[in-house]
């Protein structure tokens, strides 16, 4: 069985070069050649004997609607920057897939090799579009992310090599983990923790993140902030599921460096003017929330592990589109500074119906899942006062001071579309092609109508009935504005700029 | 004696019939290497030499065989002396012989004779070469073979001593020509003052500080092959006498474990830090060397620390992996002089753009001295790291941190090296204007497979098999990834 796994995976890898080589010749087959390798692992599920559990299922389905969007849009994205697609999309379609089967792995040997080969595939985007010139910023990736989390690794290997042998260790099977029973003292907890967050930028080891983001070609951001940090979330869930850890260190390291940086990160965001950058530490502040999230698990595990889930899928979902946007901005525009950036909604309207699901997404309106997210988050912390009032009442404050700096950053986003620009524009806007229209609404539809599928979870009995009928109401409510837009509100002959004619 | 061990000149006589052709042929040293793998395998097989031999000799063959065929258009592109060549093939033979040897005499000579051929490399390097010391060779012969000397006539000494003080029924020779293995069970001591005398010779040779400064001189003017050699199999040489070493006589464990685990502490931050700022390739991976064996003493102290199996595995693993990764990025800098006419890497760049399989060979050993799964390297730090981790106290947690500053050190050094095969090929490359030969690139790429290769040691250890399932799923990616970094780094920006 396992043999036809392997072979299964090298099938995958097969298809995705050659899918990503025949790209320039022949782009139809070479979609569908992709598209299969990305979809397949979750179709053919028990055919190739790839389990799925609570834990694993959500990230995969994320992972795959993503790669499949971000593959398409990456396609576009190279077509018009450097006409020849070939060379570049293969490395991203490498690294997409390559996560995708990092959340199918079922032994501890495959979820080494898979979480390595990952981040070395991630310093290669860093260096994809610019060469030597990102090699410093490559640099520092590699040495704070990757060595710290490679320590984790180890760890992680060494605690079970002592249990079980070396040679065994490597070879077992994560459902067997549970059955040895390990317990970590304080100190391997902390050394298996810190790698995964630092690979989710967590204060001390965050300073890493913003540059990475910030200079990595837009599509590769994308799979950073969308996909790859969700590997650290899912990696810290099994090692709760399957570790003794020691909660008080579990607890008090998460919770710490969650506040941190959550705040820190918000904060930050709402400072700056590049486009990216504000979204890279909005980034590094949703972690933060997670991080918070993940430190709560020992103090009820059903409910929290749900919520990681639910907040993981949004996040993954939310910035997965607004990289892939911003990638459609520079295109579009040849800068990222805000100021300088203005009325995009009314020169590309194509783009601005996904963007305007991405704002509500981000600052959490329905029907977007950020509202439901944040609705449960806030009320399960909430409901955590009574029993450790210090915990619940710091968790409160982070995320709701986090939540308030979201919605400064996101109307900065938002501006981008709506506001006027102070410098005259250089250049016509490039003419961006169908592929990223598609694949960004197609996200944005996907954040929409992951909700129903988040509500099946069933975290919280209370409050599903209310969230669906603001679901219902949102949606309908989306279709109304969007009718009324395009079919009944006439198109504006010229720009309108702040009360006089042009 | 066992007269098995005469089959060891059939690659000698190799040697001397290609030294008689004026023209050199290909086919005669792949003879000679073939052949003395071989017989290395045949000895091993009638039990005339034990594994630390075999499993150190077949690797220092494979690296060997290619930096011979490297070496002929390297000598005549640089314009070095005719019989280069040949002195390059009597080192990497001497050398091989020496792992080879089973006994005192046939380590102490072959290895004698393999540190004055070193001696002539590093003086024609010296007087050939525009850049380094102009002192390499005599601080070689001064510093590192006369410690050598020091080292191992004191050995031979004491066994001699204790053993003809024993019973005057032996000859004072007799300790020299029984195996290791006869030897380790006459239970000879070194009285702790003589201890450092012992091993002093061997520190030197594995070039750990404080006894390190004659290796960045040596192996930075010694021409390329000969740097690769001097590098890698030569400070491997070094680690292998302590292995015996600790074998064969009986002393005091514990003072070796300190000095192993300080001067290998010491040498990975002095060597790490020093290579960060070179600018000088040759000299950047030279002090590489000296923070690679600082990770390798430390190896060593685990194991003398401990003497478990899985210790060994991992040492020989962490000298493989130093070996393998050493002599392939030794090729590509020697490429580098060979097509500009010297070494600076601070301002050369696109490598991969000239030789892009000469690259793919050092971007492996690049992987290898980084990390990633299944090399060489990525196994040796594994190994040690978990063994450390699993089994924690005052000493294996300075050893854990050690690592630790390891590893983090050898990212930087190879990202710093890195550098060379990206971005635009600078004008540099033009200026020697001299060719690269085919065999040359192949030679380089098929060493650099040598980082993978090496892995496959710790096959013979029980309880690590199931490590070649992870190894099989593993390597195919490593290789698609490096194509993938040779196809990044070929793209015009």
């Amino acid at each position: 069985m396992e043999a036809f796994r392997y072979i299964y995976y090298l099938v995958l890898v097969a298809l995705a070069t050659i899918g990503s080589h025949i790209v320039d010749k022949d782009p139809r087959v070479s979609k569908v050649l992709r598209a299969l390798a990305f979809i397949s692992p979750i179709v053919l599920v028990y055919l190739t004997g790839i389990r799925l559990d609570l834990i694993s299922a959500p990230f995969l389905l994320l992972a795959i609607v993503c790669s499949i969007a971000i593959s398409l849009h990456t396609e576009g994205y190279l077509r018009i920057l450097f006409g020849k697609v070939s060379p570049l999309q293969s490395i991203v379609d490498l690294t997409l897939l390559f996560i995708i089967l990092f959340f199918t792995t079922q032994r501890v040997g495959e979820f080494i090799i898979f979480w390595i080969i990952v981040e070395l595939m991630g310093s290669l985007l860093v260096i994809l579009e610019r060469g030597i010139r990102n090699f410093g910023v490559a640099i520092k990736y590699l040495i704070v992310c990757v060595s710290a989390g490679d320590i984790s690794l180890f760890t992680l290997l060494a605690i079970i090599a002592v249990k079980i042998g070396f040679g065994n260790a490597i070879v077992l099977e994560f459902s067997r983990l549970p059955s040895l029973g390990i317990e970590l003292d304080p100190f391997l907890t902390f050394l298996i923790l810190i790698g995964f967050t630092a690979k989710l930028g967590q204060i001390p080891l965050h300073f890493w993140l913003p540059d990475t983001y910030t200079e990595t070609p837009s599509p590769g951001t994308a799979i950073f902030s969308a996909l790859m940090s969700k590997m650290a979330v899912f990696a810290i869930l099994r090692i709760y599921q399957f570790f003794h850890v020691d909660t008080m260190t579990y607890i008090a390291m998460l919770l710490v460096q969650g506040i941190l940086t959550a705040i820190y990160g918000a904060l930050t965001a709402t400072m700056h003017s590049d486009l990216k950058r504000i979204m890279s530490y909005s980034s590094m502040g949703h972690y933060g929330v997670m991080t918070i999230i993940l430190s709560l698990i020992p103090l009820n595990p059903d409910l929290f592990t749900k919520l990681v889930l639910l907040y993981a899928l949004y996040h993954g979902f939310v910035k997965a589109q607004i990289f892939t946007n911003i990638a459609t901005i520079e295109l579009l525009t040849n800068t990222r500074d805000i100021y300088r950036i203005g009325y995009l909604g009314t020169m590309v309207p194509r783009i601005y119906g996904s963007s305007i699901v991405a704002f509500l997404s981000l600052i959490g309106v329905p029907p977007a899942l950020g509202f439901y997210a944040k609705v449960l988050l806030l009320v399960s912390i909430f409901a955590l006062l009574p029993a450790y009032p210090v915990i619940a009442l710091a968790g409160l404050i982070s995320v709701g001071l986090f939540s308030v700096f979201s919605l400064v950053y996101s109307m900065k986003y938002l501006s981008v579309y709506t506001s006027s620009y102070k410098s005259k524009p250089r250049r016509t806007p490039a003419a961006i092609t169908g592929l990223q229209v598609w694949s960004e609404i197609a996200l944005a539809a996907s954040t929409i109508a992951i909700t129903p599928l988040a509500i099946a979870l069933g975290i919280n009995s209370f409050i599903d009935p209310i969230i669906i009928g603001f679901y219902v109401l949102g949606v309908a409510s989306l279709v109304l504005v969007f009718t009324l837009k395009t079919r009944v509100v006439g198109k504006e002959a010229r720009i309108w700029l702040g009360g006089v004619e042009v | 004696m066992n007269t098995q061990l005469f089959l060891l000149l059939i690659p000698y006589v190799f040697l001397f019939t290609s030294i008689l052709y004026k023209k050199r042929h290909r086919i005669l040293r792949l003879l000679m290497y073939t052949s003395i793998a071989i017989i290395a395998t045949y000895l091993y097989s009638s039990r005339s030499i034990d594994a630390i031999s075999l499993v150190l000799a077949l690797p220092s063959t494979y690296v060997s065989l290619f930096i011979s065929l490297y070496t002929d258009t390297y000598s005549e592109e640089n314009r070095y002396p005719p019989y280069l060549p040949v002195l390059i093939d009597s080192f990497s033979l001497t050398m091989i012989s020496a792992f080879i040897a089973p006994n005192l005499l046939g380590l102490v000579t072959m290895w004698t004779i393999a540190e004055l051929v070193g001696f002539i490399l590093v003086s024609i390097g010296e007087k050939h070469s525009i850049e380094g010391g102009t002192k390499a060779s005599k601080i070689f012969l001064f510093i590192s073979t006369m410690k050598f000397e020091l080292s191992v006539f004191t050995l031979i000494a004491i066994a001699s001593l204790t053993v003809v003080g024993a019973s005057t029924a032996v000859a004072w020779y007799e300790p020299l020509t029984i195996p290791y293995w006869e030897l380790a069970k006459l239970g000879i001591e070194i009285p702790l003052f003589a201890l450092p005398l012992a091993i002093i010779g061997f520190i030197t040779k594995m070039g750990l500080v404080p006894l390190h400064f004659w290796l960045p001189e040596a192996h930075s003017v010694a021409p390329s092959p000969a740097s690769a050699l001097l590098s890698g199999v030569m400070t491997a040489m070094g680690v292998y006498g302590l292995l015996r070493l600790v074998e064969i006589y009986t002393m005091d464990h514990t003072f070796l474990v300190y000095t192993l685990l300080l001067l290998g502490s010491l040498s990975i931050i002095y060597g790490g830090l020093q290579s960060a700022i070179q600018r000088d390739g040759k000299k950047l991976l030279a002090y590489s060397t000296i923070a690679g064996n600082g990770f390798t003493a430390l190896a060593l102290s685990y194991y003398v620390y401990t003497f478990s199996p899985i210790g060994l595995a991992t040492l020989l693993v962490a000298v493989l992996s130093h070996m393998g990764y050493k002599t392939t990025l030794f090729l590509n800098t020697g490429l580098l002089e060979q097509m500009t006419g010297f070494r600076y890497i601070h301002r050369s760049r696109g490598l991969a753009t000239i030789t892009p399989l000469a690259s793919a060979g050092g971007l492996l050993a690049l992987f290898s001295l980084i990390g990633i799964p299944p090399t060489a390297g990525f196994t040796a730090k594994l190994l040690l790291l978990i063994e450390l981790i699993s089994s924690l106290d005052a000493v294996t947690g300075l050893l854990l941190l050690a690592s630790i500053a390891y590893i983090v050190i050898s990212v930087i050094i190879a990202l710093t090296y890195a550098k060379v095969y990206f971005g635009e090929p600078s004008s540099l490359l033009g200026f020697g204007n001299r060719k690269i030969g085919v065999l040359q690139e192949y030679s380089a790429l098929l060493t650099g497979a040598s980082n993978i290769l090496f892995v496959l040691v710790i096959a013979v250890y029980p309880g690590l098999y199931q490590y070649l399932t992870f190894y099989v799923l593993s390597s195919p990616l490593v290789l698609l990834i490096a194509y993938l970094f040779i196809t990044v780094a070929r793209r015009k920006v």
